[in-house]
């Protein structure tokens, strides 16, 4: 009985979840659009692949998509942005009704320098149906 | 050089037939023929008294040098790693089998034979350890020119068990699905009424061909790879890769990265220690047990997330060190969770030696016996509970263990109280080596670069997870990529001796036993 008096008196061991987190931030990379300068940095050092840079070149257009059914939340895309477009959160949950809410995409608008290279302007379009943002 | 490594040498030097030897840091490599590999490698053996650490099979015909296979030994006293490696003949990749004389070599070799085609000639038993019936005869996926076949395989066959028959023994098959979440594994017992006379498992449901993933990737791309290759080890797996490539790349990290990956390391131990605890008692039907170790396991991996922002510390290794520093109130709430772990972790332990219908299950079930742990050289809590004194921790320091007082628990009886008993006991000396780190904490930077992968060298690192120690060989590529990366964790290592802890008990305390030594599937698997 005595024993029962203890163990009820210790109440709950799951901690609540807390608001706002004062944890290191682990979650999914939310995209801050108008800071990104599509650099392209990001793409190749994700260990999932999930961030995808294409240019159309007739089209003068560059996307930038990041899917994050893929990400494992490691950071790494967050160290190397330059300009802090990629930062970090508190949202490790993924729940949509379509795959497509999981999906990132910007688009840039593309110039040729002097040398005839493509590179980018300004952003032109955000598509953003992710919670994650 | 220590005068112990330079007797090792000197050792090695006086043993017949053809081989020559070099020596590194901590390590001596042997090269000899294939047709002597057996009797080297059991004169190695023999002569350093040291045991199989780790086996490579390894394609190197894009590195211009044929097939190569690699045992590396361990000799403990002398605190060495002793690599014995012999290149196979590209048409008939044979050598001679060392299981007969090193039964811990048995799953090494037939891993090799399944993956890469190379036959260990006079194996008593080259059933397929890792392919399941239905793969394809001659594909052998670890080849550098293996060509993925253009549809899935159809799994089709039954296993083949030999196992026990005669009159009244019956078959009781587990498995690969169990009642509870746990992971996969057929279990085929061979009974007389509820006496386990023999047990087959068939594992390796939880292929995902990781290290095929991994060779051509950067150190930096393989490292959520590795650390993902279980989820209960995965900081030790994440260190112990990161340790190989900055051996190879000649780096050396920080003291403060040297000790924080320690502390994490020691915090990953206490979680599984206590968590296992929990569910050894979960295994006999004492939920009061149960809980405790699970809340405490609660507790502890909370302090993690809020400590590194993932409960399975996940992404706090990195190259040259670790991702970030611990917050700064970290070494108070480290000090308040530890202080309450201790307390839960002796409720535990009165409530289990207080209760003698608890202990009446304990002990005496599931014993290994010291010779069997020896011959399957046996790592971690298992190899400690049945009298094997071995901790990479103390014979191989590495990171900050050369720095702290570190006591290793031993018991003798190789029960499943004995394997218990070796983890309340680690539990505790963790924390009295967290609290250690924490008053030696040096201040510093927690991050240094690695510079690219140097080509066509391999390196080794080792490292005592809560399971045991588990050795990593990281080669390089020609253009700083990872050419061949292996994996043996402290589970490989002690499956085969679950089918021998068994025998003589009944079918009831398989569960138990199992807990006991708490195996993971999936670093086993890769
Ligand atoms: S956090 Fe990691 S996995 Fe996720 S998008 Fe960034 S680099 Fe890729
Ligand atoms: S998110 Fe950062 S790294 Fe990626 S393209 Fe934009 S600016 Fe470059």
């Amino acid at each position: 009985m005595q024993q029962l008096w203890k163990y009820l008196r210790r109440g709950r061991a799951t901690a609540p979840a807390l608001t706002p987190d004062p944890t290191p931030s682990r979650g999914f990379p939310a995209f801050r659009f108008d800071a990104c300068i599509a650099c392209g940095r990001c793409a190749p050092v994700c260990p999932t692949g999930v961030i995808s840079i294409a240019d159309d070149a007739p089209a003068l257009v560059r996307t930038w998509s990041l899917d994050y059914r893929g990400c494992v939340r490691c950071t790494a895309c967050q160290e190397v942005c330059p300009t802090q477009a990629l930062v970090p959160t508190h949202q490790t949950q993924l729940a949509a009704t379509s795959a497509r809410d999981l999906e990132g995409v910007a688009r840039f608008q593309l110039v040729r320098d002097q040398s005839g290279a493509l590179v980018p302007r300004r952003y032109l379009a955000w598509r953003k149906e992710t919670s994650h943002g | 050089m220590s005068n112990k490594l330079s007797e090792v040498i000197n050792t090695l030097r006086r043993l017949e037939g053809p081989l020559q030897v070099s020596a590194g840091p901590e390590q001596v490599t042997v090269v000899t023929a294939a047709p002597a590999l057996a009797q080297v490698c059991a004169q190695v053996a023999q002569a350093c008294d040291a045991r199989l650490a780790t086996s490579v099979g390894c394609d190197e015909r894009l590195l211009g040098r044929g097939f190569q296979v690699y045992f590396v030994f361990a000799a403990d006293r002398a605190g060495a790693f002793i690599t014995v490696q012999a290149e196979l003949d590209e048409n008939a990749p044979v050598f001679p089998s060392l299981t007969a004389r090193l039964p811990a070599a048995n799953w090494h070799e037939r891993e090799m034979h399944d993956l890469l085609g190379f036959l260990p000639q006079g194996h008593p038993d080259l059933r397929p350890l890792v392919l399941h019936p239905g793969w394809p005869k001659g594909f052998f996926p670890l080849r550098k020119d293996a060509q993925l076949p253009p549809s899935p395989f159809q799994v089709a066959g039954d296993l083949d068990m030999p196992g026990v028959t005669g009159q009244g023994v019956y078959q009781l098959p587990v498995g690969p699905i169990h009642a509870g979440v746990i992971e996969p594994g057929h279990f085929r017992f061979f009974l007389d009424g509820e006496q386990i006379l023999s047990l087959e498992a068939q594992l390796f449901y939880v292929h995902r061909g990781a290290e095929k993933l991994i060779e051509g990737r950067t150190p930096a791309l393989a490292l959520p790879v590795v650390e993902r290759l279980c989820a209960t080890c995965s900081a030790s797996h994440a260190i112990g890769f990161c340790q190989a490539v900055e051996a190879l790349s000649g780096v050396e990290i920080p003291p403060r990265a040297r000790h924080l990956r320690t502390l994490y390391l020691e915090l990953e131990r206490l979680y599984n220690h206590l968590g296992d605890m929990g569910n050894i008692c979960a295994g006999l039907s004492y939920h009061l047990g149960n809980y405790l170790g699970a809340s405490s396991k609660e507790a502890l991996v909370s302090l993690n997330a809020e400590l590194t922002g993932h409960r399975y510390l996940m992404g706090v290794a990195a190259l040259g060190g670790v991702r970030a520093d611990l917050p700064g109130h970290a070494p108070e709430r480290i000090r308040t969770v530890l202080a309450q772990a201790y307390r839960d972790l002796q409720e535990l332990l009165s409530g289990i030696t207080t209760s003698p219908s608890v202990l009446d299950r304990l002990e005496n079930t599931g014993r290994l016996s010291r010779e069997v742990a020896l011959e399957l050289a046996l790592v971690g809590p298992a190899a400690r509970a049945s009298g094997v004194d071995r901790d990479a921790r103390r014979d191989h320091p590495y990171l900050a263990y050369s720095d702290l007082k570190l006591l290793v628990p031993l018991r003798s009886a190789g029960d499943v109280y004995s394997r218990l008993m070796v983890r309340a006991d680690e539990a505790q000396v963790s924390m009295d080596l967290v609290n250690q780190l924490l008053r030696t904490l040096p201040a510093g930077p927690v991050r240094t670069d690695v510079p690219p992968l140097p080509p066509r060298r391999q390196a080794l690192s080792w490292i005592e997870s809560p399971r045991g120690e588990s050795v990593h060989w990281v080669q390089g590529g020609n253009d700083g990529t990872i050419y061949r990366y292996r994996l043996r964790s402290a589970s490989y290592q002690n499956w085969p001796a679950v089918p021998q802890a068994v025998l003589g008990n009944i079918v009831p305390d398989f569960p138990l036993v199992n807990k006991s030594f708490e195996l993971c599937y999936s670093c086993t698997d890769r």
